[in-house]
């Protein structure tokens, strides 16, 4: 899997960095859920105080680079849970068959909404109790 | 390297464009070394459970084969929907 298919077009870091979003017309909107779960890694870091400008390229790159690694680890643990669910470990072909195929893009579909569901939960700002 | 991401990067000066390949270029290889393992772990409990022979019988080599395969085609698949739910979710709202 190519890791530069994983990002996003104009996600919240990239925007940062190159402007292209604004540039190509795609306004830059709230970032989603994902995107918000996503910088909650970043070490609770204000990110909403700040504006664009204050931060400089190294911060810019370090939260690019972790916005990366945070959807190569989204894929891998969405294609190993879906496999695990979908796909019957004896083997019996190599293709997969229709059956597996339908299961895996419900799985897919399914795992981005609870993700998204989760980010806005965490992103909320309710205490989770 | 994927073309259509480098595009993506051209508005970027020269520097930070080859700083940013880099970085996809490092992430590329952890993640390519990551799904090997992972993918030998998954095949070898999935295919291998007797050890009355020392070398891979003939029907476990069959079951990895497939194993691999089917793994490799269904992430492909995962990647084909996750990039139009990444896409979806740029365009959206």
């Amino acid at each position: 899997m190519k890791v530069a298919n994983l990002l996003g077009p104009c996600s919240v870091v990239f925007a940062e960095l190159m402007s292209i979003c604004e540039a190509s017309g795609a306004q830059l909107s709230t970032p989603s859920a994902s995107e918000v779960a996503g910088l909650l890694i970043f070490g609770g870091m204000a990110a909403n105080n700040m504006s664009p400008s204050s931060f400089d390229k190294e911060q810019i790159f370090g939260m690019a680079e972790k916005e990366m690694e945070y959807r190569v680890e989204l894929f891998n643990k969405m294609t190993q849970t879906c496999f695990n669910k979908c796909v019957d470990n004896r083997y019996k072909e190599s293709e997969l068959n229709m059956g597996e195929n339908s299961c895996i893009d419900r799985c897919v579909s399914k795992y981005w909404h609870v993700t998204n569901l989760i980010g806005q939960l965490l992103g909320s700002g309710r205490p989770p109790i | 390297m994927d073309k259509s991401m480098l595009a993506d990067l051209d508005s970027l000066p020269e520097a930070d464009k080859q700083r940013m390949s880099a970085m996809i270029d490092q992430l590329q290889i952890r993640d390519s070394l990551r799904m090997y393992n992972s993918l030998v772990e998954r095949c070898f409990t999935d295919c291998v459970d007797t050890f009355k022979h020392k070398s891979l019988q003939k029907q476990e080599e069959t079951c990895v084969r497939r194993c691999a395969e089917k793994f490799l085609k269904h992430s492909m698949r995962v990647g084909m929907r996750f990039a139009e739910l990444n896409q979806g979710a740029a365009t959206q709202d």
